[in-house]
């Protein structure tokens, strides 16, 4: 059988879940999910469901990021450290987009993810607690 | 331990960076007569005979929807003397010309070859008539290139099958975050960062308003006071909004068409091939990353491994350099972030040194004196070379009125192409 991982996750997307591939031998996550563990070398992954939960370390604001996405800018664009260990730049909401200078130096802040249609798109958008 | 040369460079050559249906130099030119002119120039440096005396090239191109060309290699051969010569097409985007340094020189150092040709060019303002029958049909008939569709194009090298879907634009975190992250850290207010962000560009514009070969030849200054400003700094904030915030849009990089080209020899034969002064290389590094590039806005992993690797070849450290070339393109303040990685300055001590003027060509710590991806222009795999150019003309005290202060005997020069390859490689003068 055909190792399908880029199918397998925007199908999970679809129904809002978040799949990542996990190393057994040493543990480290991968995701959005490759096929090998850059860690340890190891080839063979096994899939797992991710917490969604993270933290936002910091976020620019997009004024004209173009296709699908101009519909809803501004929105701001942050870099999430996920529970598990794997960095993932997204959109994120919940944070202060009137004074994003002001709200940058209130980070890190605890973020939850929820996967929302935008356009064509199933994006993962990580909300900040508050 | 300063390191043995690997390699030596004895010519070099890099055409005007325009546009080829408006700038005078290259105006009607196609992508072979660009290869051309810089190669020609960079052979004549050097003193050659293509026929005689080059063993080998590698030829590097992006982006060839805009081109309408693959296999460069084959079509340019005939037009620089090398026909029958062995050579290939290379790309690592924006770093292409670049990695041709460390590609020329594993070519010497195995015995191959003893001397290599390096050209990379690119035409990014515009592209042929796509109404032809054939391509052949349309050498001389171009139309100008919507950005939007080349940018379309150019982002075919950054993560195809994720980042999009994270509501990413590349801009979004190639610039944005180390403007945001170096001011929290390092407590600069906004108001601040937003100077040392002008202070670069405005480098960069009068850097390349002294060099005949560079896209943009008006300063800043000049720009603000036809404007009607006596403040160039209130006509940055007055007439140039956010882009992705809080980098503002008029500090973005300015495509365009251009070639440079080099000449790599064995450097046990430098001194006969050549008299000019040959250059050495010392050593290279290359990493390569997916997105995420980085955890710490302040340190790509590429940067990291790429300088760190660079260094231990050739044998220095960062803080050794008397010159150092970063990509600086749409990320006005990776300018920062580069510099520290590269240990070039202290953590913390770039942005100070920018505010001082310290990194102009007349500084103790030049950075970027051809204007950078911001003002000479930037043709994508043709711009790492136009950088090694003025490296090699400045070393040799060949750069005229823009001749810096510093005498630069070594030199770092780092690129990094989409998305994310990063080049460094180090140069002494012999
Ligand atoms: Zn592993």
């Amino acid at each position: 059988m055909a190792e399908l991982i880029v199918k397998t996750f925007y199908d999970n997307l679809k129904n809002g879940k978040l799949m990542g591939l996990k190393c057994p031998k040493c543990g480290t996550h991968s995701f959005p999910p490759k096929g090998t563990c850059n860690k340890c070398g190891n080839p063979d992954l096994t899939w797992v469901q991710m917490s969604g939960e993270g933290k936002i370390n910091i976020y620019s604001v997009l004024n004209y990021p173009g296709g699908e996405f101009q519909a809803v800018a501004p929105y701001a664009f942050g870099l999430v450290k996920m529970k598990e260990g794997p960095v993932y730049y997204t959109m994120v909401k919940g944070v202060d987009l009137d004074d994003p200078w002001k709200g940058n130096m209130k980070l890190p802040v605890d973020a939850t993810a929820k996967v929302e249609k935008i356009g064509t798109k199933n994006v993962v958008v990580f909300y900040a607690k508050k | 331990m300063v390191g043995k040369p690997v390699a030596s460079i004895i010519g070099v050559g890099c055409t005007t960076f325009g546009n080829v249906l408006s700038t005078p130099e290259i105006k009607g030119m196609t992508l072979q007569e660009l290869y051309m002119t810089a190669c020609k120039e960079a052979i004549k440096d050097a003193g050659l005979n293509a026929v005689k005396d080059i063993d080998a090239f590698y030829i590097g191109n992006y982006l060839p929807q805009s081109s309408h060309q693959l296999s460069e290699n084959s079509q340019t051969c005939d037009w620089l003397g090398l026909q029958g010569k062995p050579s290939m097409n290379f790309a690592t985007a924006c770093s292409t010309s670049n990695v041709g340094l460390g590609l020329a020189a594993m070519s010497v150092m195995s015995g191959k070859h003893d001397c290599v040709l390096v050209t990379a060019g690119e035409i990014l303002d515009s592209q042929p008539k796509e109404t032809a029958e054939t391509v052949a049909s349309t050498p001389l008939e171009r139309e100008p290139l919507d950005i939007g569709k080349m940018f379309y194009w150019t982002m075919y090298g950054a993560d195809t099958i994720y980042d999009n879907y994270g509501a990413a634009t590349g801009f979004a975190y190639y610039g944005p975050w180390q403007m945001i992250e170096y001011g929290r850290r390092y407590k600069y207010s906004l108001e601040e960062m937003d100077r040392i962000e002008y202070m670069i560009r405005r480098n960069d514009r009068l850097h390349a308003s002294l060099n005949p070969k560079s896209l943009m030849k008006e300063t800043y200054e000049e720009e603000a006071r036809k404007a009607g400003y006596k403040d160039p700094f209130e006509y940055w904030k007055k007439t140039n909004p956010f882009g992705a915030w809080p980098v503002r849009a008029k500090s973005f990089l300015n495509t365009c068409d251009g070639a440079s080209a080099y000449i790599v020899c064995n450097p046990k034969l430098a001194a006969k091939m050549t008299d000019k002064k040959p250059i050495d290389i010392l050593g290279w590094g290359w990493s390569t990353t997916n997105t995420p590039f980085f955890e710490d806005p302040l340190e790509y992993t590429s940067h990291k491994l790429a300088y760190a690797e660079a260094y231990k070849m050739a044998g220095v450290q960062g803080k050794d350099l008397d010159y150092l070339t970063t990509h600086s393109c749409s990320a006005t303040m990776a300018e920062l972030e580069s510099a520290e990685t590269g240990g070039y300055f202290k953590h913390g001590e770039a942005g100070k040194a920018i505010l001082e003027g310290r990194t102009l060509y007349t500084g103790d710590k030049p950075m970027n004196v051809t204007g950078g991806r911001h003002a000479f222009g930037h043709a994508w795999s043709a711009s790492a070379g136009a950088e090694l150019y003025e490296i090699v003309k400045q070393m040799r005290g060949e750069a005229g009125k823009r001749q810096m202060a510093n005498d630069v005997k070594l030199a770092g020069l780092q690129n990094e192409g989409a998305l994310f390859h990063a080049a460094v490689t180090i140069l002494k003068r012999r």
